[in-house]
């Protein structure tokens, strides 16, 4: 990725929203150019370019629900046929009335949308894994195949349409735009072309919008997204949905194309050819999927002449060596390495030269973050009462009652195994209590998951770092920020405001991944920050710092603690002293101490507990 | 015969020990002292291989160790029993006493199988039962006969007494001091127990914020409360 | 019902079933332990079948040349993972994707060297008689052999060095490699394994199908599907879900077409990793 450290990247972002979309001036290009040159095209050459168009759009739909959203879908293929097949039956029993086959084409792609949606929502909804999602997916077109296969006798009919089994459904008229004058083969060319190239450049749009950014979200990190609030099962069912129209449009295609389908659109063969396609080309490049396509192709063709006996064993080569040696892709790679001796030709954005009139009223102000959601910035009481879990036989908390008043600080501190981490984890909603309730303010959430909880103002920062490695430091806090504001500009300027705040403009272009370890966790408070929550929760937010940024941590929690609730776990003895917060100790599931960190440290009985002398002990203190 | 050799290590871009040096001579019992998130656990994963260190090196009686993954370094005779015993839940006791002899290709292990037993008779009781089957303290107990049965010359115990009951702690005590004495096995302890610590180590280290910090025998420890709060408590 | 038309009714039944343990062994032994999905497995069956014919040709007794067969094919799963599968542990895609272009490899391979058309190799043992039917011997032989595979796995599983290792290395991997279990030559070998009994099921099955290049792709559906509803148990996952599975392609099969049988096979199997996402045997978290 080029990370020049310019504001490109943040800029580009937010003037998404309200202009022509460059796409409409590509597709204005390709469009002429194909005009211009088909009448020159030799027909069969037009013949066989159409099919690498229909299949590159089948890639590019590949590309897009597994390069963009991270989905492993062995589905296309299956999508693709039944988008041929529907084109045919369609075609075959209303073409004669009509005298056009635009409405199978339609008909085609929806037929197909349908089916994605339908079994996209019978995995996604179903909390299935990656790997079974690949595994059903390769299952269903198995079960096409089967099931296509067997249709010989004549009683398998769609109205006039024979399936025909083996052999295929044939008969299929070819593309008639209107009154029974089909096209011819380099009028189907073009069509097919800038058909295919507006589909495509449609699905770039898409990534563009929130929904796609979402995506993309999804796919580098997936606890994240679900941590910031967002319903990842809609956005999978949407992508995938969306990509099976598109492999149905290019299904329906293929059969006007070809005028006949049979099943060897279901054979893993086919559905192996599009994973190789888009890993030639590049996972996540819609574009990469027809260069894929065109070297792929052109390479089969090529060696057909030699005989057909090489081409299997060289294209399993060359996915073998791909997988192996160019995890991304011949596309990608090939730009990078030509990006090294040439700079200009990687980056295929113009440079801006306008500001944006958004980014120069920014106040700093953690107030306005904080008070994104509702105008004005609202902490909340989190409460527990009588809290109580037990992990099968072991007793984890005895019974905890725990109150953090609306926009105060609390430090949770024990010894290991005292109990603090899993009251922090009920808290959170990892969990749900044996016994025992949760309420922020007056409401109880005890029963809500923690992305649910994240919809109700709880802000959560885990232990463990997690954050989007791949996608920019702005892209992080816009995700953060549109999960809890919903529209596009206000997310621009909560971004922003919080990269003012931490202190990393700088770093707004930057991946994610590039920042040092301390910058991980202010990013990830940043985030938890951006969702303008009423009440934060901290695990260990200076893991792993140094005595300087724990300083700067300590003040953004003072910070934050005028306008929200913060609840922090930590071990930081450094921390916890410059924090000066009332802090909660716990020790065998209850609740031993609390007062300042001074007042414990006094206390003689508090280091007997983290030094393990049980004899002093007993749990009532 | 161990020696930590100003070594940087950690999870990710963040470093946990930073230049920390430390050293054991052979047949010693050292405690390695210090409140959660100083580096003990790290400090202890870096001499078995499981962090590779980023700066600096470990070495094994003289021998450069830095390189070699864990399983190498078991076989060389370090022996591990992390925090949370990880007994193998799917093998029998058996089987997680057998297994360490497999990996580190000791010969002769079925006389050593014998010997663990008679040692803990709870083992030869249990002996069939899934690992996942047992309680926390004899999983204690399986987990130093498993780390025995490697034949060690260094064993390295991470908080060995948390959640276990007091008279199994005890009897670890005893036994983790046996063989110190009958073997001559060096033993480094991380602790949080204090008490526990000074009944299984004569010298102990304190950890802050990723380096050892001071050096002295376990029962000054014991014996100075100022120090006490200072490093250990609040 | 008669007593004959039952036994050969259960007969035929046990048959499926016992194919379908025979096909989804080695597979379930290289997924239940390591997680790889190898889709070159077919091809692996494909090749035992074909070094079984070549063996028999060769003059070897045909169940000698079965076994010498299944240990060619464990010798090249052992290459192949020293060449191929070693760089891939954890990313999944991209094994599913390798291991698929292996299997193109490997069936032109075979196609330039066998040619492209069905070989024959005759059914050993003959048929008997129970009552009105005449069952094939050699479909009693499966039975057992099935049996036996399940019980072969468990011994190597439980009563060997290797093993107990190679259980330990997938329980706890950290652990494992802490009391000094090489991971690498764990994993290598169990690859081997599983590629060994896939050859044998390659081997055993040569007499009853067709013995051709592209024979794979008809069982590596099937075979993956009752890997993937048995969960990582790999006795008890296989056993069961090739039973379930079983049944349902065996008794639709007969009503019907065994086309149709295969069909309601994956959709039943469809259906169940709905509910079961991490198969019959996922919740027990049983490792055999």
């Amino acid at each position: 990725m080029s990370n020049t450290g310019t504001r490109d990247r943040v800029k580009d972002w937010v003037r998404t929203a309200g202009r022509v979309p460059r796409e409409a001036l590509y597709l204005a290009v390709i469009a002429t150019v194909v005009l211009a040159v088909t009448g020159a095209l030799p027909e069969f050459r037009a013949y066989e370019w159409t099919l690498w168009a229909i299949f590159g759009l089948l890639a590019a739909s590949f590309a897009f629900v597994w390069g963009h959203a991270g989905i492993f879908s062995f589905g296309q293929a299956a999508f693709f046929g039944i988008g041929a097949y529907a084109y045919g039956a369609a075609g075959i029993n209303l073409s004669p009335a009509t005298g056009e086959t635009l409405t199978a084409l339609l008909l085609g792609t929806l037929v197909a949308g349908i089916a994605a949606a339908m079994l996209g929502y019978f995995i996604f909804f179903g909390s299935v894994g990656d790997v079974y999602v690949a595994i059903i997916t390769l299952a269903v077109t198995l079960v096409l195949l089967t099931v296509m296969s067997s249709t010989a006798d004549p009683k398998y009919h769609v109205g006039d349409a024979l399936l025909g089994g083996y052999n295929g459904m044939a008969g299929i008229p070819p593309l008639m735009l209107r009154a029974g004058t089909a096209l011819d083969t380099r009028q189907m060319f073009a069509f097919s072309v800038i058909l295919a190239a507006a589909v495509a450049l449609l699905l770039n749009i898409l990534r563009r919008r929130p929904f796609g950014r979402i995506l993309a979200g999804l796919r580098e990190n997936e606890t994240r997204t679900q941590l910031l609030g967002y319903d990842v099962r809609r956005y999978k069912l949407g992508a995938f949905t969306a990509a099976g129209l598109v492999a149905g449009l290019a299904g329906s295609l293929y059969s006007a194309w070809g005028m006949f389908v049979n099943p060897s659109v279901f054979t893993l063969q086919q559905a192996a050819l599009v994973a190789i396609w888009v890993l030639v080309g590049g996972r996540n490049s819609l574009l990469g999927a027809f260069v894929g396509v065109a070297l792929v192709q052109g390479l089969s063709t090529a060696l057909g002449g030699s005989g057909d006996t090489w081409t299997p064993i060289i294209l399993g080569s060359v996915l073998i060596l791909v997988v192996l040696l160019l995890p991304d892709g011949v596309v990608p790679s090939g730009l990078r390495a030509v990006s090294n001796v040439a700079p200009w030709v990687a980056s295929h954005r113009l440079p801006r030269t306008v500001r944006s009139r958004l980014l120069q009223r920014e106040s700093t102000e953690l107030r306005d973050v904080l008070a994104a959601r509702s105008g004005q910035f609202k902490p909340k009481r989190l409460e527990g009462q009588g809290l109580v879990k037990h992990f099968g036989g072991v007793k984890a908390l005895n019974g905890v009652d725990l109150r953090v008043d609306a926009g105060s600080v609390r430090a949770l501190i024990g010894p290991n195994g005292a109990g603090k981490s899993t009251c922090f984890n009920l808290l959170v909603g990892r969990y749900a209590p044996t016994e025992g309730h949760v309420r922020l303010d007056d409401d109880d959430v005890t029963r809500l998951r923690p992305d649910q909880r994240a919809a109700m103002g709880i802000g959560i920062k885990m232990q463990v770092p997690s954050y989007y490695g791949a996608l920019s430091v702005f892209e992080n806090l816009w995700l953060a920020s549109f999960a809890a504001l919903g529209k596009v500009e206000d997310s621009n300027r909560q971004a922003l405001r919080v990269l003012r705040w931490l202190g990393m403009d700088d770093r707004a272009s930057l991946d994610a991944s590039a920042l040092s370890h301390g910058e991980h966790q202010w990013l990830e408070i940043g985030m938890v920050v951006a969702g303008a929550p009423s009440v934060m929760l901290l695990d260990e937010p200076t893991a792993g710092m140094t005595r300087e940024e724990t300083h700067k941590t300590v003040d953004m929690i003072r910070d934050m603690s005028q306008f929200t609730t913060v609840v922090v776990v930590e071990h930081d003895m450094e921390f916890l002293r410059q924090l000066d917060a009332p802090v909660t100790m716990f020790h065998q599931g209850l609740v031993f101490a609390e007062g300042s960190i001074e007042e414990l440290r006094k206390d003689e009985r508090v280091l007997d507990t983290y030094l393990g002398r049980r004899p002093s002990i007993d749990a009532a203190g | 015969m161990l020696r930590v050799e100003d070594v940087t290590a950690g999870y990710g871009a963040g470093a946990v020990l930073t230049d920390l040096d430390f050293q054991v001579a052979a047949g010693q019992r050292v405690a390695v002292l210090g409140r959660n998130g100083v580096g003990k656990t790290t400090l202890l994963r870096a001499i078995m291989g499981e962090i590779r260190a980023k700066k600096g090196r470990v070495l094994l009686d003289g021998r450069d160790i830095s390189d070699e993954p864990p399983h190498r370094r078991a076989r060389s005779g370090i022996a591990y029993v992390p925090q949370g015993r990880d007994i193998f839940p799917g093998l029998t006791v058996l089987d997680n006493l057998r297994v360490a002899a497999y990996g580190t290709r000791r010969s002769r292990w079925q006389s050593r199988l014998d010997e663990v037993m008679d040692e803990f008779p709870i083992l030869r009781e249990k002996a069939k039962m899934p690992g996942a089957g047992l309680s926390g303290g004899q999983q204690q107990i399986l987990a130093l006969g498993r780390a025995l049965m490697t034949e060690p010359e260094i064993l390295l115990l991470d908080e060995p007494s948390e959640g276990i009951q007091p008279s199994i702690v005890d009897q670890i005590a005893k036994h983790v001091r046996r063989v110190n004495r009958e073997r001559g096995i060096t033993v480094v302890i991380v602790e949080q127990n204090l008490e526990f610590a000074t009944e299984v180590a004569e010298h102990a280290y304190l950890m802050d914020k990723g380096r050892i910090v001071r050096d002295l025998p376990a029962k000054d420890v014991l014996a100075d409360r100022e120090l006490q709060h200072e490093y250990l408590g609040v | 019902m008669q007593m004959d038309a039952l036994i050969n009714l259960a007969v035929s039944l046990l048959t499926t079933v016992s194919i379908l343990v025979i096909i989804s062994i080695g597979l379930a032994v290289v997924f239940g332990m390591m997680g790889v999905i190898n889709l070159a497995h077919g091809e692996f069956l494909m090749l035992g079948a074909f070094f079984t014919l070549s063996g028999y040709r060769a003059g070897l007794n045909i169940w000698l040349a079965m076994i010498v067969a299944a240990l060619g094919v464990g010798l090249v799963g052992l290459l192949v993972e020293r060449l191929l599968i070693q760089f891939l542990y954890g990313r999944l895609a991209a094994t599913m994707l390798a291991t698929w272009g292996l299997s193109l490899i490997l069936v032109q391979v075979v196609v330039l060297i066998y040619g492209p058309s069905t070989q024959g190799l005759r059914t050993p043992l003959g048929t008997m008689r129970v009552g009105d039917y005449s069952m094939s011997q050699y479909n009693l032989l499966l039975i057992a052999v099935a049996v036996a595979l399940l019980g072969l796995v468990f011994v190597v599983f439980t009563r060997t060095k290797y093993g107990t290792k190679a259980r330990a290395a997938t329980q706890l991997p950290h652990m494992a490699a802490a009391v000094g279990v090489n991971a690498k030559m764990t994993n290598m070998l169990t690859f081997a394994f599983g590629a060994t009994l896939a050859g044998a099921a390659g081997a055993l099955l040569a007499p009853v199908a067709g013995v051709l290049p592209g024979m794979g792709q008809a069982y590596v559906g099937r075979a993956f599907m009752t890997v993937v509803v048995g969960g990582p148990g790999v006795l008890t996952g296989t056993a069961s879900s090739a039973a379930l599975l079983g049944t349902v392609d065996s008794v639709v099969s007969n009503a019907f077409t065994s086309f149709l049988g295969t069909a309601a096979l994956l959709l039943v199997a469809i259906v169940l990793l709905r509910f079961l996402p991490t198969g019959i045997s996922g919740r027990s978290g049983r490792q055999l």
